[in-house]
C-alpha cells in the first residue's frame, strides 16, 4: 500500500494532466429533478475549464460524475491518461489521481494545518514522515508555511481555503475538481488566490475543472469556458478564452478582457442565469 | 513564562466562574438557618444547615466512606455506560435496517422504571455491588447512546465526500473522522450520564446492598431516616448531590481538554 504512491511525494515533476470525456451523460435524482440531460464535453489532457451556469443547474454533479463520487444514469464519464490508453480503459476512471476542493474549506476541526494538508495520504496509506513532507512542502506553495500548527478555528476564511487547497495538492493530483472554491472570500483574497492557483496549474500542468459563478474569474483563469444552461443542463456555450498564456493581475482590465467577460456575460444572460 | 499564564487564567476562571455560585450557595444556607430559627421549624422535618455541617464535622467517617463506596460504584456503572453506550451508538448507527431493528429496544432502557427492575437485579445478581452497578449502568445508558448516534449521523456529507474520494476503508472513517465528529455530542451523553450514575447508584443501594461498613448513601440515608438522625440525612443527601457535581465537572474538564482547539462549544471558556 505504502509503495503504490510513486508519483504522490517524493517527485517534484510536474503531474501530467489526464483527459475528461463526458458522452451524453444524464443523471435525475430521486424525486424527478434532472441535474444534467446528455451532456458532452471533452477535455484535453491539462487544460483549465472554466465552468458557467445558472445556480443549481447541475454544475456540481458533473464535479461529482467525473470524480466518480456519483454515477450518470445515462452515458459515460471517462478520465484517461493519454499517455496510457490502454491501462486506462482497464482501470476505469483514474480515481487515485483526483483532488476534489469544495465551496467551502471542510477541513478537520480538530487537526492542526499540517495533519489536516496531510489527510490525503494518510488515507491512502502513505508513510507518516513522507506524507508530513509533502504536507510541508504544498504548506509552502500556498505560503502558509507559519501557519503549520495552527488550528482552522483560528485562521481567516482566506487562509482555510489555502489550506483546502494545499490538501488537494498534496497527493499531485492530475485533475483538479474545484466547486466555487473562492465565492465565500473578499474580491481581493479572491484575486489573490486566483494568482496563486493559476500559477500552480501552469506549474503543474494538471487539468482543471473550475466551476464559478464569477464571469471575470472564469475569464482570468480559464483557458476555456463552458455555459451550462438551467437545470437540467446542458452545454449552451463552449468559449475558448484566447487571451495570452501569461496572465497578470492587471490583465483584468485590459480591453480584451473585458469583452470576454461580455460575452461570457451576455451568454449567461440568454441561457437564464 | 506559559505556567504562570496559565495559573492566571485558571485564578481568572476561578474567580468568574466559581465565585457567583459559592455567594449563591452561601446566602441560600443563611436564609435555611434564618427561616427555621424564624418559623420555628421542627427539627425531625428540617435540621438547620449548622446541624448537618456540625453532624459531618463531628462523626465524618460513616458519610466520608459511604460516599466513597457509592463514588466507587457510580463510577463503574458510568464506565460501563460509556464503553457499552458508545460502542452501542457506532453499532446502531452504522446501517438503517439495524438501527430500525434494535433502536427501539434501547428506547425501553430509558422507559423502564428501575425501582421495578431493581428486585430483578438482586435475584440476578445476588446482593451486592454487581446489581448496584448494572443499576447505575442501566439508568445511565441511553443518553450515551443517543448522543453517539446523533453525533456519527451529522457528519459534514462533504467530509465524507472526501474520504471516499481517498478510498478511506470504513475503520479510518470511523476512527479518524466520524467519531472525532460526533465527540461534542458524546461528550453531551457523557455529561447527562455522569449525573444519572449517581441516582442510579444510590436508588440501586436501596434494594440491592447490605447495610454493612462499606454501605453506600443511598443505604445510609435509610437508616439515618430510620432513627430520625435528619442532620446526618441531609448531610448524606448533600454528599451524593457533590458526589454528582465532582463526576459532571470531571467530564466537563476532559471535555474542555479535548475540544478547546476546535469546537466552539469549548472555546473562549477559560480566557
Amino acid at each position: 500500500m505504502v509503495a503504490s504512491m510513486p508519483n504522490a511525494s517524493t517527485t517534484s515533476q510536474p503531474a501530467q494532466g489526464v483527459a475528461v470525456t463526458v458522452r451524453g451523460a444524464s443523471r435525475v435524482f430521486e424525486g424527478g429533478v434532472a441535474a444534467l440531460k446528455d451532456v458532452d464535453i471533452a477535455i484535453p489532457a491539462g487544460q483549465f475549464v472554466a465552468i458557467l451556469g445558472p445556480s443549481g443547474c447541475g454544475k456540481s454533479t458533473l464535479l461529482r460524475l467525473v470524480a466518480g463520487l456519483d454515477r450518470p444514469q445515462a452515458g459515460t464519464v471517462q478520465v484517461e491518461d493519454p499517455r496510457d490508453a490502454d491501462n486506462a480503459k482497464r482501470r476505469g476512471p483514474i480515481r487515485d489521481d483526483i483532488a476534489y476542493v469544495f465551496q467551502d474549506a471542510h477541513l478537520l476541526p480538530w487537526r492542526n494545518v499540517l495533519r489536516n494538508v496531510a489527510l490525503p495520504l494518510e488515507l491512502k496509506g502513505v508513510d507518516r514522515a513522507t506524507r508530513l513532507a509533502a504536507a510541508r512542502e504544498a504548506i509552502e506553495t500556498v505560503g502558509l508555511t507559519d501557519a503549520a500548527t495552527r488550528y482552522p478555528a483560528q485562521l481567516s476564511g482566506g487562509m482555510r481555503m489555502r489550506v483546502s487547497l494545499a490538501r488537494a495538492l498534496v497527493t499531485r493530483p492530475r485533475i483538479l475538481l474545484l466547486d466555487e472554491p473562492f465565492a465565500a472570500l473578499d474580491e481581493l483574497t479572491r484575486q489573490r488566490l486566483d494568482e496563486q492557483l493559476y500559477g500552480l496549474w501552469r506549474r503543474g500542468g494538471m487539468t482543471v475543472l473550475f466551476v464559478t459563478h464569477s464571469l471575470s474569474e472564469a475569464a482570468f483563469l480559464g483557458q476555456r469556458a463552458v455555459v451550462f444552461s438551467k437545470r437540467p443542463a446542458r452545454v449552451a456555450a463552449d468559449i475558448m478564452i484566447d487571451l495570452p498564456l501569461d496572465r497578470p493581475a492587471d490583465l483584468r482590465t485590459e480591453r480584451h478582457f473585458n469583452e470576454l467577460v461580455l460575452q461570457l456575460h451576455r451568454t449567461l444572460e440568454r441561457e437564464g442565469g | 513564562m506559559p505556567w504562570r499564564s496559565a495559573l492566571n487564567s485558571t485564578l481568572k476562571w476561578l474567580f468568574r466562574s466559581a465565585l457567583p455560585p459559592t455567594v449563591t450557595f452561601i446566602v441560600i444556607n443563611l436564609l435555611w438557618e434564618a427561616s427555621i430559627h424564624v418559623f420555628k421549624v421542627p427539627r425531625i422535618l428540617v435540621p438547620k444547615p449548622s446541624e448537618v455541617y456540625l453532624a459531618l464535622w463531628h462523626e465524618p467517617e460513616a458519610l466520608l466512606r459511604g460516599t466513597f463506596s457509592t463514588g466507587v460504584t457510580a463510577l463503574l456503572g458510568f464506565g460501563l455506560s460509556a464503553v457499552i453506550g458508545v460502542a452501542a451508538g457506532v453499532v446502531l448507527s452504522s446501517s438503517r435496517w439495524i438501527e430500525r431493528a434494535f433502536y427501539p429496544f434501547t428506547v425501553f432502557l430509558q422507559t423502564v422504571p428501575l425501582v421495578a427492575i431493581a428486585p430483578l437485579l438482586v435475584v440476578w445478581f445476588e446482593i451486592g455491588k454487581k446489581p448496584v452497578v448494572v443499576a447505575a449502568f442501566i439508568v445511565s445508558v441511553f443518553p450515551v447512546i443517543v448522543n453517539t448516534m446523533t453525533g456519527l449521523r451529522s457528519v459534514d456529507p462533504a467530509l465524507i465526500d472526501l474520504f471516499r474520494l481517498y478510498g478511506a476503508s470504513p475503520l479510518s472513517r470511523l476512527f479518524k473522522l466520524r467519531l472525532p465528529a460526533a465527540l461534542p455530542n458524546i461528550f453531551t451523553g457523557l455529561r447527562i450520564a455522569a449525573g444519572l450514575a449517581v441516582i442510579g447508584t444510590i436508588v440501586g443501594e436501596l434494594f440491592a446492598s447490605y447495610a454493612d461498613e462499606n454501605a453506600g448513601i443511598g443505604m445510609l440515608v435509610q437508616s439515618y431516616q430510620k432513627e430520625g438522625d435528619l442532620d446526618f440525612a441531609f448531610a448524606a443527601v448533600g454528599l451524593a448531590s457533590l458526589l454528582g457535581l465532582l463526576m459532571f465537572g470531571s467530564i466537563n474538564l476532559a471535555s474542555y481538554i479535548t475540544l478547546r482547539r476546535w469546537h466552539a462549544s469549548e472555546q473562549g471558556r477559560a480566557v
